[in-house]
């Protein structure tokens, strides 16, 4: 798929966007560069997940996506119109990092008042309140003073208002940050109801339990840049192990006597590249297991059982043994850190 | 617009969950309740105060002439003395006897309190004798005696009580009718005062005060006074002092990082969103203003009596006051999301305000104020002006500038008498020491008369009468000094002669325009006095404000002077038009000699009207026009002074704003109108559609007064009026605004012209060339102009002035440009809740009348501006920034 056809029907796009902060003040010298030339994409549908340690970028991008603050370079959308724009906020939820509602306000008062911000009428607001109460598990509380509500209330409660006008796009800022476990849960659940519901939803946390168990799609930041986006499954997320595909790692051992060893790269282009085909996946080209002048291994991504039986048949029908198959995942966490290590850090000037 | 709706709605929400809010609302109905018991009780008029007596001296003379004098001692003023405590009397025989003895006003008029008391309990004492014959003699007062007072001109008011019996009276018309009867016995001396008074009352108790005024008196206090001080303090200063404190809190608190997210996301403007909230803080103010406002307004109107729906303008005041500190509260916010910054803000710039109104105020009163131009005359060619300052200046027209002849200082408490032409050649003024708020002033009062042949500087003349307000010249041989008591009159030669002159006898009329050219001879003689009274006598007439060596009364014995007094000089005529009190007389020589006693040819009552401003009038030999505050215009007829009609208040208003402050007469039908908003114009008294008869039953019993009252004598009862009534009409507007003041010189040559000078903002001048061309009567239908006037400018001056007045011009300017006048708006209020755009205080004879000319728009101008710029700046620094 070309960029502009992702870009078309994305209903975020970014394309190399930047962010640099000017040092204003006397005592705060130098400019602080908090995006870098960031990319991503995020379809109709997904749970976008946006990992990142503290200070990658990840707030910023998202108060440029929402137009409270302007890029200094690059260009960002959503639903194909410029990200910021009257029109493109009026499709777009957001729960913000830490809420605050101010104290004169019941829950049903600043649903009323988040709801007429969005433009809705008096009825839609009365009938989206009592609908979204339920949903948050709010309902029967609605009439308290905000004063009186935890942490997880008032997400709950910022989850209502961002759910208000229905909006196609919802963007929550570390909807978790802060909660109790039980809180966690309650936010969780309520995210999961909303992905089950197929409305898309952009995640952005630092914490990796929670991205994995709702995301779909993720991208991990650092430093302002994207250092890897796609499919959860692909960063080893619990999804892999959800669907049908399945990560082997297959070491087998040929009867080769004549002492010329063969590389791995051409046994396995050889042997198993028939068997390569829409069902299966090189999962990682080199092959980084040791392999000894008879022995060779790779690791394959399997969609269909069929294809790990005929990758089994091949090679024992070249009488080769197999040595070892083993069903493999890398975890978020790994490929997290891995990433995290991997990543050198410009420093600020 | 919803969501805009629902942030100013949620702004003022948050507001009114501030505790300071409720604490604010307690405070405002604390006071309310607390302001609710206070009422009025209306009453007449009975005791005296300090502040009634206008004239302490001539009352400290008359008293002490009741003492020394055996021929007094029968009379009112003996038996007045007499009765008074032993200390009083033994003071006042010391002033009889040429002592400087210093009297306080509030012993004087406790003493004569104690005279009413006395004479009321007298009248209780007779009604109860006619139960009880033993009552005891000696709690009687015997002060009075019909006899006595037979002497005296008595009120019509006071003329029925004394026919009234005793026993009909209740104990306030007893005292009342004492009062009456010692104010007749003391002319000249007590203020003119309303028959009834109304006295605070709290919650039934009276107030242990002095003060007690008349209801008109009272209502323009509340109305000019009252309710703009307690707008400019408890709404200006308090409340919106209140309301910053509680609304600083609004956008520092919109700014936090999870509620500003959250609004920005939503699909509204960032403008918007900055007005809505600043629009939310300000209803929040508007509430409690409106709170206090209206309670202030129902007090007023069920406890005071005072309807007033004009109050209600002091919220909309209020509000803009509150909203330019907020506007600079809001910036403060954003740049530094802080409530205290805010705070210190808001603090800061009134503080700027403040600091730029006390510059401007010291400014105005030491370096502007002496300048201005409040009177003026001409000799010859030569133009004379009073300033402020009370120096009296020379326009030196070859070099543009007023070149002084007494030097003026600012903030000087003398007084300078309005210049009067004596003729092309002598100028005519007084300077009186301390005679700013003291019509005797100090020191010695002398003529000073400025001669073209010793090049205008000023040399002394003759000793004025005590407490000369105004000097009027009579044709060209005669000058009247009107004092606090009297008319005294001199010739031309005698203030000639003091000053070593002969008298030329081709002395061309100026002011005076004598057109007759006859010189009597006898106003030539020599003034007289009746030399046969001592040396103590004359020193307590002169004291008196009574004649002097060379000054001769010339007062109608039937008439009593009672300030405030107004005289007009008919043009071409040896008469005068006199009003005061609420009776106008015309007063003529006897025969040829204008040296004697005149006599009152014509009188008529004028209808006691509620306005607390003085009347102006002016006089040509044909019309009277009589003005006086917001009321009709009115016209009468110059001989008989008939009630000729008037120009309806609505009818004024329409084209004419603000307080009449001269009238000068310009040709038989025209006439130069000058009010306090700063303009002049030309009005003709022409022939109205309405018909007198119906003017006058629909209007007051103002003919019936003036042809029914026994002591009318009218002269001549038809002259040439018709059953149609007359009115005015405007025939043109001067060109100039902010006017000090005009001076007419009628062209000799010309009957029907003349120069015009007007002296406008500040000192400048200009000068215009006017005629008036009377048409043919006959030919003249109803609402047609009698004449047709032409004016043209001859030239404008634009003195050159001093260093100070350029920092006035552009530091001091620039700085009010720049500054939000918000003191200024207590202007607005003031003008707002009285109806009127000006104040005018002390217009007295003297015509030193000082005009507080009420800015409205301007500072509504630039408190509008202020506030535009500074939430446009806002709204521009919160679109940019990055939050």
């Amino acid at each position: 798929m070309s960029r502009s056809e992702a870009s078309s029907s994305s209903i975020i796009s970014v394309d190399a966007l930047e962010k640099t902060y000017r040092g204003g003040s006397f005592f705060r010298r130098g400019d602080v560069h908090a995006l870098r030339g960031v990319s991503l994409h995020a379809e109709r549908g997904q749970v976008f997940g946006l990992l990142g340690p503290n200070g990658a970028g990840k707030t910023t991008l998202i108060k440029i996506l929402l137009g409270v603050i302007r890029s200094t370079g690059g260009r960002a959308s959503l639903f194909g119109l410029p990200a910021g724009s009257t029109e493109a906020r009026s499709r777009v939820g957001y729960l913000p990092e830490s809420l605050r509602v101010d104290r004169h306000h019941t829950a049903r008062s600043a649903l009323r008042f988040y709801g007429k911000l969005s433009r809705l009428d008096s009825q839609t607001i009365t009938r989206r309140s009592d609908e979204l109460l339920a949903v948050v598990g709010l309902e029967g509380r609605d009439r308290e003073s905000v004063k009186r509500f935890s942490k997880g209330m008032l997400q709950r409660l910022g989850l209502a208002q961002a759910l208000m006008h229905d909006p196609d796009l919802l963007i929550l800022d570390e909807p978790t940050d802060g909660l109790d476990p039980v809180g966690r849960t309650e936010v969780r659940r309520v995210i999961e109801r909303l992905r089950d519901a197929g409305k898309t939803i952009f995640l952005n946390s630092h914490i990796l339990h929670e991205v994995e168990l709702v995301c779909s799609h993720l991208a991990i930041m650092a430093g302002g840049n994207v250092l890897a986006t796609g499919p959860i499954a692909e960063m080893g997320g619990r999804s892999a192990a959800e669907n049908e595909s399945i990560a082997i790692e297959i070491e087998f051992e040929l009867p080769h006597a004549d002492g010329d060893a063969i590389s791995n790269e051409d046994v396995l282009s050889q042997l198993l590249a028939p068997a390569i085909s829409g069902s299966v996946q090189w999962l990682s080209e080199p092959i980084d297991l040791e392999c000894s002048r008879s022995r060779y291994a790779c690791r394959l991504l399997c969609h269909e059982q069929a294809a790990l039986d005929e990758i089994v048949d091949r090679v024992r029908g070249t009488g080769g043994s197999l040595i070892r198959l083993l069903p493999h995942r890398q975890s978020l966490e790994e490929t997290f850190m891995r990433l995290m290590e991997s990543q050198v850090y410009v420093a600020a000037p | 617009m919803r969501p805009y709706l629902a942030i100013i709605s949620d702004s003022f929400h948050s507001a009114l969950a501030s505790r300071v809010l409720w604490a604010a609302f307690l405070a405002i109905w604390v006071l309310l309740a607390s302001l609710a018991p206070i009422g009025i009780k209306e009453d007449y008029t009975t005791s005296f105060r300090w502040f009634d007596v206008y004239n302490g001296t001539r009352m400290k003379a008359l008293l002490a002439q009741g003492i020394v004098d055996p021929k007094s001692q029968d009379k009112a003023i003996g038996r007045i003395a007499k009765a008074m405590p032993e200390e009083m009397q033994r003071q006042l025989r010391r002033v009889g006897e040429g002592d400087e003895v210093r009297i306080r006003l509030t012993l004087l008029t406790h003493a004569l309190n104690d005279l009413i008391e006395s004479d009321a309990n007298r009248g209780n004492q007779s009604v109860a004798d006619t139960a009880d014959a033993d009552s005891d003699e000696a709690t009687q007062s015997d002060w009075y005696d019909s006899e006595a007072w037979k002497d005296t001109v008595r009120l019509r008011e006071l003329r029925e009580l004394d026919e009234t019996p005793d026993d009909e009276l209740s104990d306030s018309l007893l005292r009342r009718r004492s009062r009456l009867r010692l104010e007749a016995a003391l002319p000249g001396v007590f203020e003119s005062r309303s028959s009834r008074s109304v006295l605070l009352t709290y919650a039934g108790l009276e107030f242990p005060t002095d003060f007690q005024i008349d209801r008109v008196q009272f209502e323009t206090l509340f109305n000019q006074f009252v309710i703009p001080i307690l707008v400019n303090w408890l709404l200006g200063l308090v409340l919106v002092f209140l309301g910053v404190l509680v609304t600083a809190s609004i956008v520092p608190d919109m700014l936090q990082t999870g509620s500003l997210h959250l609004l920005l996301s939503k699909p509204i403007s960032r403008s918007a969103l900055l007005v809505a909230k600043f629009i939310g803080g300000c209803a929040f103010v508007l509430l409690c203003v409106t709170q206090l406002v209206f309670g202030l307004y129902l007090i007023a109107a069920f406890r005071l009596g005072v309807w007033n729906t004009r109050i209600l303008w002091c919220i909309p005041v209020a509000v803009v006051i509150f909203a330019v500190f907020y506007s600079v509260s809001v910036l403060a916010g954003l740049k530094w999301r802080s409530a205290i910054i805010s705070i210190a803000a808001a603090g800061a710039l009134a503080a700027v305000c403040v600091v730029v109104g006390v510059i401007g105020g010291v400014v105005d009163a030491r370096v502007v104020a002496p300048d201005r131009i409040v009177g003026m005359t001409t000799a010859g060619d030569d133009l004379f002006a009073v300033t402020g300052g009370s120096g009296l200046v020379q326009m030196d027209t070859s070099e543009e500038v007023w070149s002084p002849l007494i030097e003026g200082e600012a903030g000087s408490n003398d007084r300078v008498l309005q210049p009067t032409t004596l003729d092309a050649d002598h100028v005519m003024t007084a300077r009186i020491r301390n005679g700013r708020f003291n019509p005797f002033g100090s020191g010695s009062l002398d003529l000073i008369v400025l001669s073209r042949g010793d090049d205008w500087s000023p040399q002394p003349s003759l000793r004025l009468p005590t407490a000369t307000e105004r000097l009027v010249s009579i044709d060209r041989d005669a000058v009247v000094a009107i004092n606090t008591a009297d008319l005294l009159i001199t010739s031309r030669d005698s203030i000639l002669d003091a000053i070593g002159e002969e008298a030329s006898e081709d002395a061309t009329g100026e002011e005076s325009g004598s057109d007759d050219g006859t010189a009597d001879s006898t106003a030539k003689s020599v003034p007289r006095i009746d030399n046969s009274v001592g040396a103590w006598l004359k020193a307590l007439v002169t004291m008196q404000g009574g004649a002097t060596e060379s000054f001769v009364s010339i007062l109608p014995r039937d008439v009593v002077m009672s300030p405030p007094t107004r005289v007009s000089r008919i043009r071409g005529e040896r008469a005068l038009i006199l009003l005061t009190g609420d009776r106008m007389q015309r007063i003529e020589p006897v025969g040829n000699d204008m040296m004697s006693t005149w006599e009152t040819s014509t009188r008529a009552n004028l209808q006691r009207e509620s306005d607390r401003a003085s009347h102006v009038i002016a006089s040509s030999s044909r019309w009277v026009v009589v003005a006086r505050g917001d009321l009709p215009l009115k016209i009468y007829d110059a001989v008989t002074l008939q009630f000729a009609g008037q120009w309806d208040r609505d009818a004024k208003r329409s084209f004419v704003s603000g307080t009449p402050l001269e009238l000068i007469a310009i040709s038989e039908n025209c006439f130069l109108l000058r009010t306090s908003s700063g303009h002049c114009d030309v009005i003709e008294v022409v022939r109205g559609d309405e018909q007198l008869s119906t003017l006058v039953s629909t209007t007051s019993q103002e003919l019936s007064d003036a042809t029914a009252d026994d002591d009318v004598q009218n002269a001549g009862a038809d002259s040439n009026l018709s059953d149609q009534a007359m009115t005015i009409r405007t025939l043109e507007r001067l060109p100039v605004d902010e006017i000090e003041s005009v001076h007419w010189r009628p062209d000799v040559s010309v009957s029907s012209g003349g120069r015009l000078y007007v002296a406008h903002d500040v000192d400048r001048l200009t000068v215009f060339s006017m005629s008036v061309t009377p048409r043919d009567e006959q030919s003249i239908s109803v609402g047609a102009n009698f004449s047709d006037i032409e004016i043209s400018k001859l030239r404008s001056v634009s003195p050159v002035g001093s260093v100070w007045r350029w920092v006035d011009r552009y530091v001091v300017g620039g700085l009010e440009l720049f500054t939000p006048q918000v003191l200024q708006l207590g202007d607005t209020t003031a003008a707002m809740v009285s109806g009127n755009d000006s104040l005018v205080i002390g217009a007295g004879e003297s015509g030193a009348a000082e005009v507080i000319r009420y800015q409205i728009l301007w500072p509504l101008v630039s408190c509008g501006i202020f506030i535009a710029v500074i939430l446009l700046i806002s709204c521009m620094y919160f679109s940019r920034s990055d939050y």
